[in-house]
C-alpha cells in the first residue's frame, strides 16, 4: 500500500477499493469503542466518588476556573469544525483547502494543551496534586472528607484526555504531511476520515468532562 | 463437500508454492504480512511460554510434596504461583487459540486471501513480544508476588517489580485488542462470495463471539492496570482504604475485564471443538444455530456475572445475590453446546483419530469444570469454598481441560494444513491419554482437597492433607509428560518429508480445499460458497 | 500469487465506489453554532438549582452536544448503521459497568447496617460520618 503517485491503488487481498474503505472505517469505530470502555473506567472512578463523596466535589470544584474549562470547551468546537470542513474538503479533491484546515485544527489542538499547562501549573503551584503529593491546605475543606481523591481523579481524567490530544496532533501532523504530498483525493480519503473521526471522539469526552468537573451542580 | 463451485479447477495450471517457500530468508519473517506466518510465530512464541508456565507450575507442585519447605522458601513460592498465573493466562491461553490458530485459520475459512489489516497483524504481533520481553524483565528483576489478580493494596506496598509486571499486562491487552479488532473486520468484509453470517464455520463465529469480548473487555483492563500504576507511583489513593478509598472498587475493576477474559479464553476452544466433533462424527453439526447464537449470549451474559469473585471480598450482599442469580444465566447457552455437540456425535460415524480423543477428553472435563462452577456461583456455598483449592480445580478444569485440550486439538487437527506433514497416529493419541490420566489425578484431587478446607496460594499446609497433595503432584508430572509425548509427536514431524493429502480428516469447510500448507494466498481460485459449512 | 480473481481488476480505481457523500457547508457551520451555544447553556443551567436533577441536566445538555458531534462531524447519520451499533453497544458496555458497580457501593449496609458501618469505607455518608475515619496521612 506504498502510495506515492495520486492514484490509489487498494491492497489486492480486498474485492475493491470501496470494501476497503468500509473495512477500515469498521476498524476505525471499532477501536473508538475501546476508546470509549477505556475512559469508562475512569468516568466510574467518578461516579463512585461522586455519589459517595457529593459535599466533597462540591466543594472541590470550585478550585477549577470554569472559565478555562469553557475556553478550552470552545477551542475542540472549532478544532472538530475545521477537522470536519478538512474531510470535506477532501472529499471535494481541494488540497489546499483540506490543509488549510488541518492546520487550523492543529493550531486549536495546540492551544487547548496551553491552556491546560496554564491550569495544571496553578494546581501543582497550589499542592492540589493526587493523594501522595497533596498539600494544599484551604479553608475551603475544613471539614471535607478526602479531596485529594477529586484531584487524583481530575489528573487522571484530564490527563489521559490531554495524551489523547496529543496523539490526535501527531495523528492531524501526519494526514497533512500526506495532504500536502498529494496523496488523498476524492478517489481516496481514508486515512483523512479515520484520522477525523478519532478527533472527534476526544472532542467528544471533552464535552462530557467539561460539566462533570468544572461546573459540578 | 457439495459447497464450492471455483471457478475453474485447479488441475489446469501448474501449482504456487507454499507460502513456505513463497520468500525465504529471516526478513520473510521478521516483515511478514502473510497472516499464517504471523500464526505461526504466535504459535512458537505461546508454545515457549507455555513451557515457561509449565515449568513454574511443575515447580510449585514439587514444592507442595510435603508441608513446609521442600525446594524454595515461601516468598519463592509467592513469585512461582504468580509467575505460573501470569504467563499462563497473558501470554499462553489469551492469545493462544485467536493468535495462533485463529490467524492461521479464520481467513482460510472464510476464504480470505489475508486478515482485513495485515499491518496491524503484524504490529499486534510485536506488541505482545514488547510485552512478554516486560514480563521477562520483570521476572529477573525480582518477580511480582502479588498473585495474577494484582489485587490492591498489597499490590501498592509490596516491593516486587509489579510496576514491570503490569505494564506487561497492559501492553499484552492492546495485543489482544488488536488481534480483536482485525478478526473483526476481517469477519464483516472478507467473507467469500455466498458466505453468508449463516454460512461461516463455527470456529469463524467463535472467534467473532471473542473478539467482541476483547474489543469490550480489555480496555477496561488497559484503565485498571493505569489506575493501579498510578496508585503505586502518585499515591492516588482510589482504591486505597487508607487514603479514604475502596480496595473492593479495584475488584469490580480487575473483574470486569477478568472475567470476560475467562470467556476469551474458552469460546475459541468451544469453536475448535465444534470443527472436531462434526468432522470426526462425518456428520453436519446438530443444532448450528444454536452453537453460533450461544457463543453470542456467552459474550454477553459473560459481562454480567463478574462480581461472583467477590462474594466474601466485602461486595454488598445484594449485590452478591443479583451476580449469583446472573452467573447461573451462564449454564444455558453452555449446556446448548455441550449437549448440541453430543446430539451431533449420536449415531454418527465416529472416527476416533487424535484431535477427537482431545475433543472427547474437552467434553468430558469441560463438563466437570462448568459444573463445579455452579456450586461456585451459588453464594451460599461459596462462602466455604471460595479461596480453596476446589476454585483451583475449577478453573484449571476449564480453562486447561477445557481451553488447553481443545487448543491441542486443534492444532493436531490442523498440524498437517500448517505444516503438510501427518504425524504418528499412535503416538499422538497415547500423548492425549496421558494427559488425560494426569490431568485427572491433579485436579480431581484438588476438588477433595478444597471441599475438605485447603487454602489456596498457601506455602504450608497441615500434616493429613499431604497424601492428597503428594498424589496431585505426581499427577502434574504425568500431566508434564504427556505434554512431552505430544511435543514429540508433533516436533518430530518436521524432520521428516512433507506428506499430508491437502484433506486428511474428510472435513468440510473452506481451508481443507486448498493445499496443506496453503501458496501464499491461501487459493488458487477465490472460492465461492453456495451451502452451510458442513453440509456434506 | 493469484490472479484469477475476476472482480479484482474489474473493480480497480472505482474509489469509494460512488461519489463521496460531501455535506454542505451550512450544515458544518449550523452544527458549529448549535454546539457554541450549546456550551453556553451548559454553563447556565448549571447557574441554576434543579435540586437532584441538576447532574441529569448538565449529561443531559452534553448528550445532544455530543450526539450532534456523532451524526454529523462524524458523518453517523449518514453511514452505515453498523458504526452506531458499535457506538451504542460500547455505551451499553458502558452500563453494564456502572450499573452492578454502584448497586454495590450502595448497599453495602443495606442488610446488616453494623457490618456495612465498619468495614467499608465508600459505603454511604451517613456510615462514614458514624464511621470517624481517619483523615488520610497526606491530608
Amino acid at each position: 500500500m506504498a502510495i506515492m503517485g495520486r492514484e490509489y491503488h487498494h491492497a489486492h487481498h480486498f474485492p475493491s477499493a470501496r470494501a476497503e474503505a468500509d473495512a477500515a472505517k469498521l476498524g476505525m469505530w471499532t477501536f473508538l469503542a475501546t476508546e470509549v470502555l477505556m475512559f469508562s473506567g475512569l468516568f466510574m472512578a467518578y461516579t463512585a466518588y461522586r455519589s459517595t463523596h457529593a459535599e466533597m466535589f462540591k466543594a472541590a470544584h470550585q478550585l477549577l476556573d470554569w472559565r478555562l474549562g469553557g475556553l478550552n470547551t470552545l477551542v475542540l468546537i472549532l478544532s472538530s469544525l475545521t477537522m470536519a470542513l478538512g474531510v470535506r474538503s477532501a472529499q471535494q479533491n481541494k488540497r489546499e483547502q483540506s490543509a488549510f484546515y488541518l492546520v487550523v485544527t492543529l493550531l486549536c489542538a495546540g492551544a487547548f494543551l496551553v491552556v491546560k499547562y496554564f491550569e495544571y501549573t496553578h494546581k501543582i503551584h497550589l499542592g492540589l496534586l493526587p493523594g501522595g503529593y497533596y498539600t494544599y491546605n484551604g479553608p475551603e475543606f475544613a471539614g471535607i472528607d478526602s479531596p485529594h481523591i477529586f484531584f487524583g481523579i481530575y489528573f487522571l481524567l484530564t490527563g489521559l484526555h490531554g495524551f489523547h490530544v496529543l496523539f490526535g496532533m501527531i495523528a492531524i501532523t501526519w494526514i497533512l504531511l500526506r495532504t500536502t504530498r498529494g496523496d488523498f483525493s476524492s478517489k481516496y480519503y481514508t486515512p483523512v476520515e479515520l484520522v477525523g473521526l478519532y478527533w472527534h471522539l476526544v472532542d467528544l469526552i471533552w464535552i462530557y468532562l467539561f460539566p462533570l468537573l468544572y461546573l459540578v451542580g | 463437500m457439495t459447497q464450492y463451485s471455483p471457478k475453474s479447477a485447479q488441475g489446469d495450471r501448474p501449482a504456487s508454492p507454499s507460502f513456505y517457500k513463497a520468500a525465504r530468508g529471516i526478513g520473510s519473517w521478521l516483515y511478514t504480512l502473510d497472516h499464517k506466518r504471523i500464526g505461526i510465530m504466535y504459535l512458537v512464541f505461546v508454545l515457549a511460554a507455555f513451557l515457561l508456565g509449565g515449568v513454574f507450575a511443575l515447580l510449585v507442585r514439587t514444592e507442595l510434596l510435603t508441608p513446609g519447605k521442600t525446594i524454595v522458601d515461601a516468598n519463592t513460592y509467592n513469585r512461582l504461583f504468580t509467575l505460573h498465573g501470569v504467563v499462563m493466562v497473558f501470554l499462553v491461553i489469551i492469545p493462544s487459540i485467536p493468535a495462533s490458530l485463529g490467524n492461521l485459520i479464520l481467513p482460510l475459512q472464510l476464504g480470505a486471501k489475508d486478515v482485513a489489516f495485515p499491518r496491524l497483524n503484524l504490529a499486534s504481533f510485536y506488541i505482545y513480544l514488547i510485552g512478554a520481553c516486560f514480563a521477562l524483565y520483570s521476572l529477573v528483576n525480582g518477580a511480582v508476588d502479588t498473585g495474577w489478580t494484582f489485587y490492591t493494596p498489597y499490590s501498592n506496598t509490596t516491593d516486587t517489580s509489579v510496576i514491570s509486571m503490569v505494564l506487561a499486562a497492559f501492553i499484552l491487552g492492546f495485543s489482544s485488542i488488536f488481534t480483536g479488532l482485525n478478526f473483526i473486520a476481517t469477519t464483516h468484509s472478507l467473507r467469500a462470495p455466498g458466505m453468508t453470517f449463516f454460512r461461516m464455520p463455527l470456529f469463524v463465529w467463535a472467534l467473532y463471539a471473542t473478539s467482541v469480548i476483547q474489543i469490550l473487555a480489555t480496555p477496561v483492563l488497559a484503565i485498571t492496570l493505569l489506575l493501579l500504576l498510578a496508585e503505586r507511583v502518585l499515591k492516588v489513593g482510589i482504591f486505597d482504604p487508607a487514603m479514604g478509598g475502596d480496595a473492593v472498587l479495584f475488584q469490580h475493576f480487575f473483574w470486569f475485564y477478568s472475567h470476560p477474559a475467562v470467556y476469551i479464553m474458552i469460546v475459541p476452544g468451544f469453536g475448535v471443538v465444534s470443527e472436531l466433533i462434526t468432522t470426526f462424527s462425518r456428520k453436519p453439526i446438530f443444532g448450528y444455530r444454536a452453537i453460533a447464537m450461544s457463543s453470542i449470549g456467552i459474550a454477553i451474559i459473560g459481562f454480567l456475572v463478574w462480581g461472583h469473585h467477590m462474594f466474601t471480598a466485602g461486595q454488598s450482599e445484594i449485590a452478591g445475590m443479583i451476580f449469583s442469580f446472573l452467573t447461573f444465566l451462564v449454564a444455558i447457552p453452555t449446556a446448548i453446546k455441550v449437549l448440541n455437540w453430543t446430539a451431533t456425535m449420536y449415531r454418527g460415524s465416529i472416527v476416533l483419530r487424535t484431535p477427537m480423543w482431545y475433543a472427547i477428553g474437552f467434553l468430558y472435563l469441560f463438563t466437570v469444570g462448568g459444573l463445579t462452577g455452579m456450586y461456585l456461583a451459588t453464594a451460599g456455598t461459596d462462602v466455604h469454598l471460595h479461596d480453596t483449592y476446589f476454585v483451583v480445580a475449577h478453573f484449571h478444569f476449564v480453562m486447561m481441560g477445557g481451553t488447553m485440550f481443545a487448543f491441542l486439538g486443534g492444532l493436531h487437527y490442523w498440524w498437517p494444513k500448517i505444516t503438510g506433514r501427518m504425524y504418528n497416529e499412535t503416538l499422538g493419541s497415547f500423548a492425549c491419554l496421558v494427559a488425560f490420566i494426569g490431568f485427572n489425578m491433579t485436579f480431581l484431587t484438588q476438588f477433595v482437597l478444597g471441599a475438605q478446607g485447603m487454602p489456596r496460594r498457601y506455602y504450608n499446609y497441615l500434616d493429613q492433607f499431604q497424601p492428597l497433595h503428594a498424589f496431585s503432584s505426581v499427577g502434574s508430572y504425568v500431566l508434564g509428560l504427556g505434554f512431552l509425548l505430544s511435543a514429540v509427536c508433533l516436533l518430530g514431524t518436521l524432520f521428516k518429508k512433507s506428506d499430508a493429502p491437502d484433506n486428511p480428516w474428510e472435513g468440510t469447510t473452506l481451508e481443507w480445499q486448498t493445499a496443506s500448507p496453503p501458496p501464499l494466498e491461501n487459493f488458487h481460485d477465490q472460492p465461492a460458497v453456495n451451502a452451510g459449512p458442513y453440509d456434506r | 500469487m493469484t490472479q484469477a480473481n475476476a472482480t479484482h481488476s474489474s473493480n480497480h480505481g472505482d474509489g469509494h465506489g460512488d461519489e463521496p457523500h460531501v455535506l454542505p457547508m451550512q450544515v458544518y457551520l449550523g452544527v458549529w453554532a448549535a454546539l457554541v451555544f450549546l456550551t453556553i447553556v451548559t454553563v447556565a443551567v448549571s447557574r441554576f438549582d434543579f435540586g437532584s436533577a441538576n447532574t441529569f441536566v448538565a449529561l443531559l445538555v452534553a448528550t445532544i452536544k455530543g450526539a450532534l458531534v456523532v451524526l454529523y462531524f462524524m458523518h453517523l447519520r449518514y453511514d452505515n448503521k453498523l458504526y452506531l451499533i458499535i457506538l451504542l453497544a460500547s455505551l451499553l458496555f458502558v452500563s453494564i459497568f456502572f450499573t452492578p458497580t454502584l448497586i454495590d457501593l450502595h448497599t453495602r449496609d443495606a442488610l446488616d447496617p453494623i457490618k456495612g458501618r465498619t468495614m467499608y469505607k465508600l459505603s454511604t455518608s451517613k456510615a462514614k460520618s458514624q464511621d470517624a475515619a481517619p483523615a488520610p496521612a497526606a491530608h
